[in-house]
């Protein structure tokens, strides 16, 4: 190749200077200095073969274990844990401590453009479970800079190792060559990686080469050993990425509950990893470098897997890794913390109940942490010649001073430690005729407790203002922060910090409410009972659904599907479209386990989640995705990646249409989720954002290249990107998010792309977003043990619902012959006598106080309700809050064709667009002067739902609704009743 | 009407050309114009000025240079700039043989991959060189040389860079005042890493045209062209270029040089230079 290069040369030189050409082949036969290639820096080499990594790590294990590596091939691969993906085509490695599946090369997954990351692993000791999102390589913040791997070749070494190498390049940049090996040895506690990168482009690049795990959000924390870190991170804007950077020793991880693996990340080829963390993202790996044309660069690190809870077991080994690597001494610390007052077992509930956080008291650093035993016990590895303090945490906050020690010897004992025993609660919810119901209990501190004496956090992280008291971390299973699930037993029992409380027992909005006050002491047990009743609010042919709902297959959230589940009865909702991000679920087994499959109806679906930017909508310099787009039903099938869900990467949302097309599984519906949800590090959540829809544009006949052309790009199939069923007008508490949607939804409307518009909580957690605030009440259904999944997709398509969190809306076109047709995206042509039927009910504690009929976008009624609340909030009376039937033509001119919405709840406060003139809401009347203005602060939306429940008692008419849902500010709105008034087909009134 | 003002402008270029001396009336190297305002613009891309053609009239003098170069690519979000802080001799030992020397210097540079940022401060490349010049005839001399890379860039991790480079430049005098220089340079790079090798081989031509209309003055413009061969073969760049030169005194000079490469796969925005050169004994 050399020879030819030069020959060729020489002779193109030759026509010029002879002299010259003869000079070429000597050079080249000067400079040429062959030798055998090793590894992969060389560049060119479709075969090579990447050293093996970290050879100077050497871990023992009590006997051979075999090591396993193939493909994997069926269900029962996959590790155990909500967050396993292991399917057909992936690769396992595995020895007796932990399971291993890379991505196979036609397999991605999440931000990985190609197969090649790590998807699972998981230890293989005890209950441990997988918690890895994905893990893969990269070398800048874009996705032209991840790797994408085009071979893959498994490497048998039994009994000594198995190692899967995968060669390709980086994703937009061919030039950019990049191997990795994964090596798995029988003893190993972890995974050795070597990657091997080079630059074979002509230009010198900045280089992070990193493994970049995504840990999502809400799931696995990072932590660091760096003074003033620990789990709290600098803020990760990628624009100022510099400002993230950082050095640490090592990287661990871990999830906060008891089953949660944890793990750790350590170079093996440098005493530091470079890198930035949050908890969506860590990025750890060399320092970056300035690569040099056909230059390269390596890196070597081991990744341990290890059991929770806690993180002691991953940093033990990442210790001992380092004594191997780097000769650094460590000490072993063994103790026992003895509970003051103990009553029933002292350490049940793992790290909320009681953790110790050990600080290098010099460096003010947090070094690791641990959860002791049922019995107290701990035992754990520290780096040795320092000094430190042991603190413990309870229910989220330090408590004590701690207790100071020096380890500078092997092993050290200490002193018997001593922590406070919180109160407990038990507490039991029945129904009216004594039957024990799922349900939810809340706390809210009450006077004199203030809530800055029981909040709690995650050690600095999910330090959520709301979660007081602190019962455990926000974003895992119940309790989770001041919330506790009741199932089916009726029956629940939680510590709780020393202190007063109303204690809220919640079966949804549709039952009643009950409250208590307690006054709870360190170390005392107390009960409480409440009883519920079902309230008549609900017409007999309506279903409640929440059609997007997350859970811990999403890699954004840590919930148990268990308490999920339960989360859908207690919160009555009836039928669910379980929407986690790029991965089918149903809950199908879990409510069969609970018994409770009768009491919902769970339509697996899809949230498809872009992660890769490539969309470049006019005016944007920086590519974009397409936001969030919800599918159902689909088939789960857990042979497959994603258990079903389509790699949907790359695609505008028209040809992601077109690929979820086979997909169904019956009468299917596509959602534009949050369709102007701000992004996150980059990615936007809302399609109309991402492209720059402005409300108050036309949408053009054609595609063309203004934002509002966008949404008639077609796919290959010619769907275009309006091909969605139903668009999310509510979703979650935001009030703020409900104008800005409605804002699109109405534009839509006026422009006759008739789209239903949809209320769904989005929740991805027990408490912050709470399940079915709000949700849809999706007519003309049977009841649900008949429940007909075709009927209702039809209805929902249809536009047949009704959106709320919290009053019920009842809406209806009135005509002589008696009839009353409801809510519906097909056209109504009334009579003269046509009237406008509307019923508004609402539990007693949901408070309602005006009706809003909105035409053609335009509000041209408005009535006020007398009283908002009934006077008894955990009574059973004054559901019904306004009845009326109205005159059509008093509402709507019949000089031409209109739609009409109904909303009911509290009044919407005043706001315009000041900041950014892009047609959507974005400041509120701060001053309250009836004028949003400047003097407002221009983009200052506040949020009229902040009250903080458990002050003022009454004062504040959605107190109990704040503490049920925090956020809500009750609303309910119609689909349209669209008027054709000629019969000739509906005109849309245009914008 | 036409026709006379072209004859003024014909005039008015002859004087400004050098009045009524012809072009054979002089030679390139010696007097007015001298070795320094005849000179290539010294810019280029490549490591101790390899690809970048070189005097070619003998001469004994040291130099310090300074240059950089910036890329902006705001569509791939890149960016590139770079600077370099160099020192070099010359020295003739005879009318028409001479040594040249890059002393390895300091380097910096700061990249930008959309946020991730990297620079570095490294020792660059040296070069030695033999050149020499015939007289093709009247005011024209042909001067090849040959160079080899010191190779003592410390900016690579695992790879290591070596190179030679020949290449011939013609100097004619158009008058006392005005001079056009052509010249080729052919470096060949090879990079090893992990066993490898990589080989680069670009052919640089360059077209200049020197003027000096005052004894402390001189300008020079032109253009280059690069074509690489070997590893990402293709065309690198059309590189228009400016030269000004002080001329101090017959001991010092200063040259401010830049050029802004166009079209190519090669996406600076602009070079630029500034020299300062000493001559320690103009007529060996």
């Amino acid at each position: 190749m050399r020879a030819a290069i030069c020959r060729g040369y020489a002779g193109g030189v030759a026509s010029a200077c002879g002299v010259c050409a003869t000079l070429t082949l000597v050079s080249c036969a000067v400079l040429s200095c062959t030798s055998a290639t090793e590894g992969c820096l060389g560049g060119d080499d479709p075969a090579c073969l990447p050293a093996s990594p970290c050879p100077a790590l050497e871990f023992s294990c009590p006997s051979d274990t075999e090591l396993v590596l193939r493909r994997v091939e069926r269900p029962e691969d996959r590790p155990s844990g909500i967050k396993a993906d292991a399917a057909p085509g992936d690769i396992l490695l595995q020895n007796g401590s932990v399971s291993v599946v890379l991505a196979g090369l036609d397999a991605p997954r999440g931000l990985a453009p190609s197969g090649g990351a790590i998807v699972d692993l998981a230890p293989r000791e005890g209950a441990a479970e997988d918690a890895i999102g994905h893990v893969f390589q990269a070398v800048g913040i874009l996705p032209d800079d991840a790797a994408h791997y085009d071979a893959v070749e498994l490497l048998d070494q039994r009994p000594s190792s198995v190692s899967a190498i995968f060669r390709g390049r980086l994703d937009a940049r061919p030039d950019m060559r990049i191997a990795t090996r994964y090596e798995l040895r029988a003893c190993d506690p972890g995974l050795r990686i070597r990657s091997e990168l080079f630059n074979g482009a002509r230009d010198a690049l900045p280089v992070f080469l990193s493994d970049a795990a995504f840990w999502g959000d809400r799931n696995l924390t990072p932590f660091v050993p760096v003074p003033g870190r620990g789990y709290v991170h600098p803020e990760l804007d990628l624009e100022h990425l510099d400002r993230a950077f950082g050095d640490t020793p090592f990287l661990v991880a871990d999830a906060h509950d008891e089953a949660s693996s944890t793990y750790g990340w350590l170079a093996c080829d440098a005493r530091q990893l470079s890198g930035f963390h949050n908890t969506t993202i860590s990025a750890v790996g060399p320092e970056r470098v300035l690569l040099e044309p056909f230059d390269g660069l390596v890196f070597e690190r081991f990744a341990a897997a290890r059991p929770g809870p806690g993180l002691s077991r991953a940093v033990d080994t990442v210790l001992a890794a380092r004594r191997m690597l780097f000769g650094e001494p460590t000490t072993r610390v063994t103790g026992k913390v003895r509970a003051a007052g103990a009553i029933g077992d002292p350490f049940a509930a793992g790290e909320r109940r009681l953790s110790l956080l050990f600080f290098d008291s010099e460096k003010q650093t947090a070094v690791s942490e641990i959860v002791p035993n049922p019995a107290g016990e701990f035992e754990l590895s520290l780096p040795r010649g320092r000094h430190y303090r042991v603190q413990p945490f309870v229910l989220g906050r330090a408590f004590g001073a701690g207790v100071e020690f020096e380890a500078d010897v092997d092993v050290i004992a200490l002193n018997e430690l001593e922590s406070p025993t919180p109160g407990r609660l038990h507490v039991e919810v029945n129904d009216a005729e004594g039957e024990p119901i799922v349900a939810e209990v809340v706390l809210i501190p009450a006077a004199p407790t203030s809530a800055s004496q029981v909040q709690g956090s995650v050690f600095g992280v999910f330090d959520e203002k709301r979660c007081t008291p602190y019962l455990g971390p926000p974003h895992g299973g119940s309790p989770a922060c001041n919330r506790v699930l009741v199932d089916a037993t009726g029956r629940t029992e939680f510590w709780v910090p020393p202190g007063n409380y109303y204690v809220y027992a919640t079966h949804g909005p549709f039952w009643s409410l009950a409250r208590q006050r307690v006054s709870l002491r360190a170390s005392e047990r107390q009960q409480l009972s409440f009883v519920l009743r079902s309230l008549p609010l609900l017409p007999v042919d309506v279903l409640s659904a929440d059609l997007h709902v997350h859970a811990g297959a999403s890699f954004d959230s840590n919930l148990p599907e268990r308490d999920r589940a339960l989360s859908f009865i207690a919160q009555g909702v009836q039928v669910i479209a379980a929407t986690d991000h790029d991965v089918v679920t149903d809950y199908a087994s879990t409510l069969r386990e609970l018994g409770l499959s009768d009491r919902v109806r769970v339509m697996p679906g899809v949230e498809t989640t872009g992660q890769i930017l490539f969309l470049r909508p006019p005016g944007s310099e920086i590519p974009r995705v397409i936001g969030h787009f919800n599918f159902w039903p689909l088939r789960r099938d857990i042979g497959l990646p994603r258990n079903g869900a389509p790699d949907d990467e790359r695609l505008e949302p028209g040809a992601l249409m077109d690929r979820m097309q086979p997909l169904f599984s019956g009468v299917s519906v596509a959602q534009m989720n949050h369709p102007f949800a701000r992004g996150e590090l980059g990615r936007d959540h809302g399609y109309l954002s991402a492209i720059g829809y402005d409300p108050r544009r036309a949408v053009p006949p054609g595609p063309n290249d203004t934002p509002e052309g966008q949404l008639l790009r077609a796919s290959a199939s010619g769907r275009t990107n309006l091909a969605f069923d139903a668009q999310e007008v509510m979703n979650g508490a935001s009030l703020e998010n409900f104008l800005r949607y409605r804002a699109g939804w109405f534009s839509f409307l006026n422009q006759g792309i008739l789209r239903a518009g949809t209320a769904n909580s989005d929740s991805h957690t027990l408490a912050i977003e709470v399940l079915g605030y709000p949700r849809n009440l999706v007519l003309g259904q049977p009841e649900l043990r008949a429940f007909d999944p075709d009927r209702f997709n039809e209805a929902v398509r249809r536009g047949a619902l009704i959106g709320t969190n919290g009053p019920v809306l009842e809406v209806c076109l009135k005509e002589s012959d008696g009839d009353c047709l409801p809510p519906s995206l097909e056209a109504r042509v009334p009579s003269a006598a046509s009237k406008l039927s509307v019923r508004v009910s609402a539990a007693p504690f949901i408070p309602v106080s005006e009706v809003r009929f909105i035409v053609n976008g335009q509000q041209v009624k408005t009535v006020a309700l007398p009283e908002a609340l009934p006077s008894e909030p955990f009574g059973v009376e004054g559901l019904e809050r306004y009845r009326a039937e109205l005159d059509l033509r008093e509402l709507v001119a019949s000089s031409g064709d209109a739609w009409l919405v109904v909303e009911a709840g509290l009044p919407l406060p005043l706001s315009a667009d000041l900041e950014d003139d892009d047609g959507l809401p974005d400041t509120t009347d701060n001053d309250r002067d009836g004028r949003v203005d400047a003097k407002d602060g221009i983009g200052d939306f506040r949020e009229p739902a902040r009250a903080a429940p458990g002050g003022a008692e009454q004062s504040d008419m959605r107190i109990h609704v704040e503490a049920l849902a925090p956020g809500v500010w009750p609303t309910s709105f119609s689909n349209p009743i669209i008027i054709d008034w000629s019969g000739d087909g509906f005109e849309a009134p245009g914008l | 009407m036409n026709r006379r003002r072209g004859s003024r402008a014909a005039c008015g270029l002859a004087l400004l050309l050098g009045g009524a001396r012809t072009a054979h009336a002089t030679e390139p190297c010696v007097g007015e114009l001298g070795a320094r305002a005849s000179a290539p613009a010294s810019i280029g891309v490549g490591p101790a000025g390899l690809g970048t053609v070189p005097e070619a009239c003998p001469g004994r003098d040291v130099r310090l240079r300074a240059g950089g170069s910036v890329l902006v690519a705001r569509a791939d979000f890149y960016g590139l700039l770079q600077t370099t802080l160099e020192m070099g001799l010359r020295y003739a030992f005879g009318r028409n043989d001479w040594f040249s020397l890059s002393v390895p210097g300091l380097q910096y540079r700061f990249a930008a991959n959309a946020t991730i940022e990297a620079s570095s401060t490294s020792l660059s490349a040296g070069a030695f060189g033999y050149h020499h010049s015939f007289r093709l005839g009247p005011g024209l001399r042909f001067s090849p040389w040959l160079r080899v890379l010191i190779p003592t860039e410390t900016n690579y991790r695992h790879a290591r860079r070596y190179a030679v480079e020949q290449g011939f430049s013609v100097l004619g005098a158009l008058s006392p005042r005005v001079s056009w220089m052509f010249g080729l340079a052919f470096p060949v790079y090879v990079t090893l890493i992990g066993g490898a090798d990589h080989y680069v081989m670009t052919q640089a031509y360059v077209s200049e045209l020197a003027y000096q209309p005052w004894p402390v003055f001189s300008a020079a413009a032109g253009a280059g062209l690069r074509i690489r061969s070997g590893e990402r073969r293709g065309f690198e760049a059309f590189d228009p270029r400016l030269c000004l030169r002080l001329h101090v005194s017959s001991v010092w000079h200063a040259e401010l040089a830049a050029a802004a490469p166009l079209w190519g796969t090669d996406r600076t925005d602009l070079l630029a230079s500034f020299g300062l050169y000493a001559a320690f004994d103009r007529d060996p």
